[in-house]
């Protein structure tokens, strides 16, 4: 027992170690630049947590955690959510403080709102193709270095998340779990944004700013490969 | 639970049971959390005011659980309660009355889903105390918790993180508000 202990203590110790080894090029005194630091290692840690396949000792995992994956895995393994998701990130990033969290906290509530109206089975036309522009549009946002209004940037993102809500909300009432769903793909939602704000926090070097530029350009050409259906 | 003696107190296992049941669904649980991200806000002073409508209301609500109205509508209303607290917590604080009069209409609700089978009179008090003690802990702890982190770490990325949770919480509910519905 003192063994294991001791190999947790020291898991732990490691952990914590490669976690604070995760330095982004902040200057001192830079109150925005360490809070995104810390919002980014706490995802990391998040996200290991999350994607650690446990020992379990029985392997029927139950509704909850097939509920619970299966919500994480959407929006990660749809290429035109994970790019939209990360594009809005890196946009608020690029923005500065408050868009910087104003967008994240925007995003998954008009996403909410939009999954209501799928569960409920309001249609919207165009959905896939509402994905894909949002990806096209934020995406020439970044490329651009277009810094509109707090209330204009807000708008654009809430019409947005409203189409990757409805995605997501036409699939919930099928999962196993609904509940855990839920909490999943909101989850991977929000750690697909942090992605993007680490990334995004390289503007403040004009090296980065380009690399972050280049990030949506390449957003946005990813965006019309899956406008015109050829990705 | 390890018992030195195999005697227990009688309706004990009642109890514990009631302590865990306003806990055990995910409208109850979602209302609980968006609260005690609201409420914690308002650690302690403030607190205390919030918490005695809660209080009173989860009296209220418990008698009329037992009467048998409005399950089904308690896990509804929860469920709006939920949205709005984790609404209001994400969009920053409020006057005290609102956050106030929402920890009233909680109590009420949880304490109207939260109600035990039928059974003999004895077992089903002990268990509705357990509950209503259970529901008040939850709230307590959940505020607590969230006021002692505002205070310990006051910086930028602490106040922006339990505004993000609340957002999240917020889309949850939202999700389960329309789930329950087309229920």
């Amino acid at each position: 027992m003192a063994a294991i202990f001791t190999a947790g203590i020291v898991a732990a110790s490691d952990l914590r170690a490669r976690l604070t080894s995760v330095n982004l090029p902040v200057k001192a005194g830079d109150r925005w630049g360490r809070t995104v630091q810390t919002l980014v290692r706490g995802a990391l840690l998040v996200a290991l947590v999350l994607v650690t396949e446990p020992a379990l000792a029985h392997t029927e995992s139950g509704a909850i955690n097939s509920g619970f994956l299966s919500g994480f895995a959407h929006p990660i393994f749809g290429w035109d959510h994970v790019i939209a998701m990360v594009a809005v990130g890196l946009w608020g990033a690029f923005l500065g403080a408050p868009a910087i969290w104003l967008l994240p906290v925007v995003f998954p509530l008009v996403m909410a709102f939009g999954g209501a109206l799928g569960i409920l089975g309001v249609p919207i036309p165009a959905v896939e193709a509402g994905i894909a522009a949002s990806a096209v549009v934020l995406g020439l946002l970044i490329a651009f270095k277009a810094k509109p209004p707090l209330w204009i940037a807000g708008s654009i993102v809430a019409l947005f998340a409203i189409f990757h809500g409805h995605a997501h909300g036409t699939e919930l009432p099928a999962a196993a779990n609904p509940f855990a769903f839920a909490t999943g793909f909101v989850l991977a939602t929000g750690l697909l944004h942090l992605i993007g704000i680490g990334f995004g926090t390289l503007v403040r070097w004009p090296a980065g700013t380009y690399a972050v530029r280049a990030g949506g350009g390449a957003i946005a050409l990813a965006g019309l490969a899956f406008l015109f259906g050829i990705a | 639970m390890a018992f030195a003696h195999g005697r227990p107190v009688p309706g004990v296992e009642g109890f514990y049971t009631g302590i865990v049941h306003p806990l055990s669904t995910p409208p109850q649980l979602l209302a609980l959390l968006a609260l005690g991200l609201l409420l914690g806000q308002y650690w302690p002073r403030k607190f205390i005011v919030a918490w005695r409508a809660f209080a009173l209301g989860a009296i209220g609500g418990l008698i009329v659980g037992i009467a048998g109205y409005g399950h089904s509508l308690g896990e509804r209303a929860l469920l709006v309660i939920a949205l709005a607290a984790s609404l209001l917590a994400a969009i920053g604080p409020a006057s005290v009355s609102v956050p106030g009069t929402m920890a009233g209409a909680a109590g009420f609700f949880l304490g109207m889903v939260s109600t035990p089978d039928a059974g003999p009179l004895g077992a089903m008090t002990v268990t509705v105390i357990g509950t209503y003690v259970g529901a008040n802990l939850a709230l307590f702890y959940a505020s607590g918790g969230i006021g002692w982190l505002r205070d310990r770490f006051n910086k930028p990325w602490a106040l922006i993180g339990l505004q993000v949770i609340a957002a999240w919480i917020a889309a949850i509910s939202c999700l389960m508000l329309a789930l329950n519905v087309v229920s």
